[in-house]
């Protein structure tokens, strides 16, 4: 991408906001969705989410700083929404996060928009049995296959403890789908 | 029991699918909403600031116009109290008065009887006080 304090610029001006956001969209829709997908699961949901996460960007990236690059700042709006529309669900229908994570697993096997065979969907299952920051972790490295380098600056953690964080979960990941 | 190796078994992708087109329509849709260029409105507050700005400029040309023109123009002549005894008269002050505002200049004044006395001996209404 072209210089990225160009593009805010862009971003911001009025005259050329359109075109710049319709780039925005082009270049991050896809891993956006992929990654809110990973958390959610599901299709509906997701586009809910991805929703919010662009409105957010486009609403606030007037006070983006430039501390982190643009993509880093996006991916950490979309685990924020992610995570906390997850919360929002399981609380309105009065169950914890880890039964409202166990329902929209049963619901994958009859989800028109999954086609996983029997080790994808034992790997979703073993993944829901990590803690939350294990899972987001994982996914993030082995289905989005980002660096520990980008994965540390989204979730604010050493790439030190993340690679530890990453080798548990696949250790457990692993125990899981021997005995399943 | 078979042991399981991620980094030696192929990689296993996610299964999530999206419907056809849905990033062509998520982009057509997200566009939308966008905010349009608009002419430049100027807020509210700040043509208020204007118009109240404009009325304080008119008040002082008035006021200051007089001691313009009219070097003998004294300070007192525009006191208030000169312009509330030119435009009102006492009956004028009497009927905004009411009960409580009468009792509470009784006790300001704090008339003793024989100061009352007096007051009424010397005006020329006594009968029509004192039949009140």
């Amino acid at each position: 991408m072209q210089d990225e304090k160009v593009f805010i610029d862009q971003l911001l001006h009025p005259k050329t906001q359109h075109e710049a956001f319709r780039e925005l969209l082009q270049l991050y829709q896809k891993p956006l969705y992929n990654h809110i997908r990973n958390i959610v699961l599901n299709h509906d949901d997701t586009d809910d989410v991805l929703q919010n996460t662009f409105i957010k960007v486009f609403q606030n990236i007037k006070n983006f700083k430039g501390e982190s690059k643009l993509f880093s700042w996006m991916y950490r709006i979309a685990t924020n929404e992610a995570l906390s529309f997850l919360q929002q669900k399981a609380k309105k229908n009065g169950i914890s996060n880890e039964e409202a994570q166990q329902k929209a697993l049963n619901k994958l096997e009859s989800d028109v928009f999954f086609d996983g065979d029997e080790i994808q969907l034992k790997l979703q299952k073993a993944i829901a049995t990590l803690p939350e920051k294990q899972q987001l972790v994982f996914k993030m490295k082995y289905f989005e296959e980002l660096k520990y380098e980008e994965i540390s600056e989204i979730v604010d953690t050493s790439v030190g403890a993340l690679k530890a964080s990453y080798h548990l979960a696949v250790k457990k990941i692993e125990e899981y789908l021997k005995i399943n | 029991m078979k042991a399981f190796n991620l980094d030696k078994e192929p990689k296993i992708k996610t299964g999530f699918k999206t419907p056809e087109n849905y990033f062509e329509s998520f982009e057509t849709k997200m566009l939308a909403q966008l905010p349009k260029e608009e002419p430049k409105v100027i807020k509210f507050q700040v043509r208020k600031l204007y118009i109240v700005s404009a009325i304080a400029a008119v008040i002082l040309a008035f006021i200051a116009i007089p001691f313009y023109f009219d070097s003998n123009y004294s300070q007192e002549s525009i006191s208030v109290e000169s312009y509330l005894s030119y435009q009102l008269t006492t009956e004028d002050i009497i009927e905004k008065l009411t009960q409580e505002d009468i009792d509470a200049l009784e006790n300001t004044l704090a008339l003793s009887d024989d100061g009352l006395e007096e007051y009424l001996s010397e005006t020329q209404n006594l009968k029509f006080y004192l039949n009140e």
